[in-house]
């Protein structure tokens, strides 16, 4: 019987939380060897390979999360998910499964790193993903649905618009299929529909599309196609893309797709409509003009790479007084900029711009690391401290922050 | 006749730190006495011994997975009738069918919060004495 009062209870549960870092490293570590020494050459020892890692990420699955490290709980569930999917394969050899392997653990690694040089998040306890399938029963088929069931997912299938969003009441999925099938205009109302209550605002929806020409439609509109699917369907691709996603949500980014999609609805039900197709529709992201500005040469490569991929143009800066004079010439939509850099800090960009009538509406995102946030002592909250929209935390991730990109730039 | 109040639980874990977090929380949250066991071999050694009221066993354990415990410890004299309940992150409506059907009366899942622990395990107890 223990004479613990709270406090002590809550320091005891800290200091083990801090000791499982070292744990964590340990397995971390362990599945980086296994992903390095696999051989997809040899059946036997790639299927124990498999299983080695099969177990190790269940571990972490099933444990990182009670103390505190949520998102790697995730991955490793993920990257269980897709060892599993391979030991189910009759031959789960190939070197897109060895890169697949590879990336998931890699991913997997940053975070830790990410996660030992921060507090753990709070406890979480984690569920199943759950995956509501809106229509869709002839193209997700029993072999489809049980490859999902392998990645964690818990699954209903809805045969009729009408019902989604009274199951949706009831099940709280948080990812959403929707199989268009020649209902594009429905689909799409129920889309807004279900993401304009406040409690399924994060549900992650994809479209299935059948129709090429509808999704060729979409891509010439500016739409980006990262939330539809369209055949052929690859199950393990497929669940590791919905995963990803949902992952972006739990780790307290905004950034879901939701924002970014309402305003595109409109454009897609007009364009779903028969003989609108001739219409030009205004194109959310492309013509918009981003300015990166970062001391970091390559970031800044990256990332114009990302933006220019979505179609949006994009304008370099290597510093603070670069970046001010390029955003008065240009008068660019969106600045993403560095905060800590020689030749003009970002805080003197923003400061600047605020000084000048043609600069000072320009919309600013800055993105820092954390011993920059403590030397500053800027805080949690640096977009405010700098009247910035939002602050994307180094390192970058660069999905997320073109998902943010673009979420602002609809609605510049 | 079964006790309303649980007093002692066995859980058998292969990892140390949930069996650390785990021992912690049921002690000084549930006030339980906890005998914490690496694998199923040392819990069905220590069985006799500390008599348990009620076991938690995690479902993936090397040599001796949950399952293979559960099985052993129904031929036990002093295991058979102990209540049992597994540990895994695996709770899909099927799995958890599957562990209900080898005998165990619930499944936690993992990962679990542990401050709620204990009162999560004082419910199944309830429910089970109540059965």
């Amino acid at each position: 019987m223990s004479a613990l009062n709270d406090l002590e209870i809550g320091d005891r549960l800290a200091a083990i939380r801090k000791a499982y870092g070292t744990t964590l490293h340990e397995k971390i570590e362990s599945l980086q060897r296994i992903a390095r020494e696999f051989d997809f050459t040899d059946e036997k020892r790639t299927r124990a390979s498999l299983e080695e890692g099969r177990a190790l990420s269940h571990k972490l699955a099933g444990a990182a999360p009670t103390f505190g490290y949520v998102r790697i709980g995730q991955l490793a569930l993920a990257l269980e998910g897709f060892l599993e999917s391979l030991l189910a394969n009759q031959a789960p050899s190939g070197e897109d499964n060895r890169r697949e392997v590879e990336n998931l653990v890699q991913e997997l690694a940053l975070e830790e790193k990410q996660s030992q040089s921060s507090t753990p998040s709070k406890v979480t306890p984690a569920r199943h993903h759950r995956l509501l399938i809106a229509q869709g029963r002839h193209y997700f088929g029993r072999e489809f649905l049980t490859a999902f069931e392998r990645h964690g997912f818990e699954m209903q299938v809805v045969d009729e618009f009408e019902s989604v969003l009274s199951h949706a009441d009831a099940f709280r999925p948080d990812a959403l299929i929707i199989a268009l099938d020649q209902q594009e205009v429905a689909g799409f109302k129920l889309a807004r529909r279900l993401w304009n209550r406040d409690a399924f605002r994060s549900v992650e929806i994809f479209f299935f599309v059948k129709s090429p020409e509808f999704v060729q439609k979409v891509l010439m509109n500016g739409i980006s196609d990262e939330w539809l699917i369209s055949p052929p369907l690859d199950s393990q691709k497929l669940a590791l893309r919905i995963l990803r996603r949902i992952f972006n949500i739990r780790v307290g980014r905004e950034s879901n797709n939701a924002p970014y999609l309402m305003p595109c609805l409109e454009t897609l039900i007009r364009l779903a409509v028969p003989g609108s197709d001739r219409k030009i529709c205004a194109p959310l992201t492309v013509g918009k003009r981003v300015l990166v500005v970062d001391d970091d040469r390559h970031l800044v490569e990256a990332i114009s790479e990302v933006l220019r991929d979505e179609g949006i143009e994009v304008l370099k800066a290597y510093s603070g007084i670069q970046g001010l004079q390029l955003a008065t010439k240009e008068i660019p939509n969106l600045i993403i900029t560095d905060f800590e850099m020689p030749n003009g800090s970002g805080e003197y960009l923003v400061v600047n711009l605020k000084k000048s009538e043609a600069t000072k509406k320009i919309k600013v995102m800055v993105m820092t690391g954390e011993k920059v946030l403590e030397k500053y002592r800027l805080g949690n909250d640096p977009a405010s401290y700098l009247n910035a929209i939002s602050y994307q935390p180094k390192p970058i991730d660069l999905d997320c922050l073109c998902v943010e990109v673009k979420r602002h730039l609809a609605v510049l | 006749m079964l006790s309303a109040q649980l007093n002692r639980v066995m859980h058998v874990d292969d990892d140390d730190d949930i069996r650390e977090v785990t021992k912690l929380a049921l002690e000084s949250i549930g006030n339980y006495t906890v005998c914490s066991c690496e694998s199923g071999a040392v819990a069905l050694e220590k069985l006799s011994g500390f008599s348990p009221e009620i076991i938690l066993l995690d479902v993936m354990m090397p040599e001796m997975s949950g399952p293979d415990v559960l099985r052993a410890l129904s031929k036990m004299p002093r295991g058979m009738g102990t209540p049992v309940v597994f540990m895994t992150a695996r709770v899909q409506s099927k799995d958890l069918e599957a562990l209900k059907a080898l005998g165990a009366i619930d499944v936690i899942q993992k990962p679990f919060d542990p401050l709620a622990l204990s009162e999560q395990i004082a419910k199944i107890w309830g429910r089970h004495v109540r059965a």
